[in-house]
Parts: structure tokens; sequence; C-alpha cells
């Protein structure tokens, strides 16, 4: 088989497949008993008092943005990565990698640089401080 | 095709029968360590035959058939069936880009057979496997979510919440663990990155440690293990984002998890540990040979037992992080721990790349870089360990005066 992403696809739509499959055992094989008490939300015997769709701590969400804004830096990092030993990437530079190799590390390590003064930033911000 | 698709429903049967079977493991494994004796009364059914336990997954598993298939009246329906099926889909198909051993060579018996080796991974030439690993590790995260909001529960949403923060906080640390392995190795493909380990000698567990440390730490985050199974924590939040569901829909979840510790178990084989290679032992039998494809299965299969005993191991002998703990090692220790894995291997392979390896050879070269690697571990365990404060202390963490500043 010529294509790579092919056995991709065909395990990933099986996995999917025997998903779907073992819920729709349950589903078919399994009794069906409601009580109005049993469809109440489970809150350790208690009545729920309101729904629990409410206001939750923003700091979820500061470090949902300080993730993306991580992550998104960090794969900028990969291409090189792959590259750096690559005889159709960086290999490729007049020279080899050995003359301008040291160059490109050096922005490398600018930008993990950056990445680092990124992080102290939020760091003496208070984003990672949590009570 | 018929070669993609044999493999692939022997991978799914063997996934799920090994995740049935490690969920005995783990139970005995808990009697061991807390001095009982564990499942050892189901044997084969109608008999007095015991077999130590051997037949509880098969009876847990049709157990989990016949109870009943229930979705409470507050939940939102869609999302609540939804969240369960994206986390085993997407925990299962990691195994597409995994390999379990190197290759099955040719066999011919009485006309019938295959006259090329046959590679023991179901997509065994996908050369961007790393990030596809990726990709399902945050798809991952949406059924976590997806199943804590869907619930309409607070104590799924909460556990939805916490778990959620702690999976993208420590994917970071997972990418930089990685992203080292990479660099050292010059490809996302699996396979490759072993072979480099096998051509050299010198696992990257020996190369880069901090990386090594980095990445199990983010593994056993990203698998929701003890101490990091603040997700799910029995004792504060009932079932954490999975405190509604019940029958098929929490074995669905159950498994994804075990799956996910399995992957984790494998990752960290096959990125830091060698895969299937070991010095003396390997290098008996070409992989083209059979002795030599059955020792590289043999030996990959002892290394990955060896990491989920590992797990287990930690799992009943660790207590629980503290959130903030579990935040504090996330954002303050690891991820500045593996931006410094990161420029430690690239000074490393640099200066391999430009004059080492053709001066020594490539093989002493990467021995000889193992000591700077070491020496540089050693200094950022002095600092985060010895002088920095400790991340288990339960006294809230107070930065020094001055920390905060408005910038």
């Amino acid at each position: 088989m010529n294509n790579a992403l092919l056995p991709v696809l065909v395990f990933s739509l099986l996995a999917l497949a025997l998903a779907i499959g073992m819920w729709l055992a349950g589903v078919l094989i399994g009794p069906r008993l409601k009580t109005p008490v049993k469809q109440m939300p489970y809150e350790s015997g208690m009545d729920p008092i309101h729904d629990a769709r409410r206001r939750f701590d923003v700091r979820f969400h500061l470090v949902a943005v300080a993730f993306l804004v991580f992550d998104v830096e960090l794969v900028f990092l990969y291409p090189w990565a792959v590259a750096l030993r690559d005889a159709s990437g960086l290999a490729q530079l007049p020279g080899g990698t050995g003359t301008y190799g040291w160059l490109v590390l050096a922005d490398v390590l600018l930008f993990i640089g950056l990445l680092a003064a990124g992080l102290a930033y939020v760091w003496r911000k208070g984003l990672f401080r949590w009570r | 095709m018929w070669e993609i698709l044999i493999k692939s429903f022997v991978l799914a049967g063997g996934l799920m029968t090994a995740a049935a079977y490690l969920v005995l493991l783990e139970r005995k494994m808990a009697a061991w360590v807390q001095d009982r004796c564990g499942p050892n009364r189901v044997g084969i059914p109608l008999t007095n035959i015991r077999l130590f336990g051997l037949g509880q997954p098969i009876a847990d598993g049709l157990k989990f058939i016949l109870k009943e298939e229930f979705t409470p009246a507050h939940v939102d329906r869609r999302l609540f069936v939804a969240a369960p099926i994206i986390m085993l889909t997407s925990a299962l198909s990691v195994f597409a880009v995994i390999p379990f051993g190197d290759v099955i060579p040719p066999l011919k018996l009485w006309g019938w057979g295959w006259d090329r080796p046959i590679p023991l991974a179901i997509a065994p030439h996908m050369d961007t496997a790393l990030l596809f690993v990726f990709a399902l590790n945050s798809i991952a995260v949406y059924g976590v979510i997806l199943g804590g909001w869907a619930s309409n529960n607070k104590y799924s949403l909460l556990g939805g919440l916490r778990s959620s923060a702690q999976l993208i906080a420590y994917e970071l640390a997972l990418s930089l663990g990685i992203l080292g392995v990479v660099l050292a190795s010059g490809s996302l493909n699996i396979r490759r990155i072993v072979e480099m380990q096998a051509e050299t000698g010198v696992w990257f567990v020996l190369a880069q440690p901090i990386g090594f440390v980095v990445f199990v730490t983010a593994a056993f985050a990203e698998a929701a293990r003890l101490p990091f199974d603040l997700p799910e924590c029995e004792q504060e939040l009932v079932g954490g984002y999975h405190t509604e569901y019940s029958g098929m829909k929490l074995l669905l979840f159950l498994i994804a998890e075990f799956l996910h510790m399995v992957t984790a178990a494998m990752l960290i084989v096959l990125l830091f540990l060698g895969g299937w290679h070991f010095w003396g032992i390997t290098s008996w039998a070409d992989s083209n040979s059979w002795l030599g494809a059955i020792l590289r299965v043999v030996v990959f299969a002892v290394k990955t037992v060896g990491v989920i005993l590992f797990f287990m191991l930690v799992r009943w002998s660790w207590p629980r992080f503290r959130f903030d703990q579990l935040m504090a090692l996330a954002w303050k220790v690891m991820l500045p721990l593996g931006l410094l894995s990161v420029a430690v291997v690239a000074v490393v392979e640099q200066s391999k790349l430009s004059g080492l390896e053709s001066w020594l050879g490539r093989v002493p070269a990467a021995w000889l870089m193992v000591i700077p690697a070491w020496v540089v571990a050693a200094l950022a365990w002095w600092v985060v360990a010895v002088a920095g404060p400790s991340i288990s202390d339960n006294t809230p963490r107070r930065e020094p005066a001055g920390w905060d500043v408005q910038f």
C-alpha cells in the first residue's frame, strides 16, 4: 500500500465502530427501569439546589490562554527539530550544518529565551497561583 | 488491504483483552500492596476451577453489558453519549502509529505466506506519527470536558474543569520532552527514533535525563494516574467527570483510561528506553530472522510490562497531589525544566554535527555527550529539589516579597 495514511484511517474507523458497537450492545441488552429519583443529578443523596452550569473560576480560562500561547510557540520548534539532521533540511546549507548550524542554533536559543521570558512574565503576574 | 485489516482487528482485539487483564493485574497489585488476596474466585463457569481469578475480567465485561444503559434526565443527551465514544476512539486510534516490535520476517508454508518482512505496526511509514499522537491526546481532553459538561452535575463539572486544566498544562511538558527526542533523531517516525537509539546504543534516557523525567511526569499526568488522578479523585469528587455515567458508557471511559496508560508506557519505552533494542541481546540475530524478530518483540514486551508495573506500583504507594501543587509542578517546574532540556539537547546535537561526530566517530561521540547532559541534570536537580521550595510542602506557597509586579 503506497498511502501511509490509509491504515490510520482504517484503524480509526475500526476504533470508532468498536466504541459505538459497545455502546449499542449495552443499549440493546441492558434493562430499562426509570424512576424519578434515579433521574436526579447525583449529589451524595442531597436534593440538588440549582443547575450545575454556573460561573467557575476565571483561572481555568487564564490557564487555557497560557497553554494556547506556549503550545503554538512550541509547535514552531518541531520543523527545526526535524530539519536539523535531515539531508534535505538544514544540512543543505552551504558548508553543511557545521557552518551555519550555530547561527540557526543561536536563533532557536533566542526563541527559547523569549518563551522563558514569557513564562517569567505570566509567573510574576500571578497566573500560576491557585488558592 | 488484507494486511491492514488483519493487523487492525488483531490489534484492537488484543488491546481490549489487554485492558481487561490489566484491570485484573492492577487489582492483584493493589491486593499485594495492601496484604490481601485480591480477586481469586472467578474461574471457569459451572465448575469449581478457580484459575487464580483469571475469569474475573470476562465476568466484569459481561456484567457491564447486562447493566442498565441509563441516561439521567438532566443531561445533554447527545454530548453525554458522544463523550465516552470520543474518548475510547481517540485512546484506541493512537495505536495505529505505535509499533509493537520490528518486523515479522518472510514466511512461506505450502505456497501460502508473504515474501517480504511485515512491519509490526499498523502505519509504519507514517512520518508524522508523533504529531498524530499529540493530536489524539488533545482530543481526549474533549472527551473529558464534554463528559463533565454534559453531565450537568457539580461533581462532574468540577472534575472536567480540573481534568482539562491538568491535561493541557502537562501537554506542554509532554511536547518539550518529546522535542528533545525528535531533535536527537531528526524524525517524527517512531520506528526511526528506535533505530537511532539502536544504532548508537545510547538510549535517550541516558542522553537526555531531564527530558526523560519531564516526559515521564507528563505521561503520568496525561494518563490521569496517581499521583495525578485529580480528574476523578474519589474522595473529593465522587467519580469526577464520570460521576453520572454507568453501564457501558462508564466501561468505555475506564477502558480508555487503561489504554492511555498503555500508550504512555509504550511511548516511554519507545522514545526513551530504546524500544526493542537491548545491548548484547538484540545483536544476536538480525531482525529479518525469526529468532531476531521474536527477541525484539519479547524485549519490547518485557520493557513495556515493566513500565506498566511501575505505573501501578506508584499508584498504590503515593498520595495524590493537591490541585495547586499539581499546577505549580506543571508550570513552575516541568515547563522550565523542559525548556532547559531542549536547549541542552540542541547544543549537544549541534556540537555533534559540527565536527564531533566526524572527529570521534558516531558512537563514541554519542557516549561522550552523555556526560554534559548528566552534569546539567544534576545541576537542575539541585536547583529544583535542594535549593528551591519543596513541591510537596503543604503550607500555602508564597512568592518572595516584591515578586508580584504590575507591569
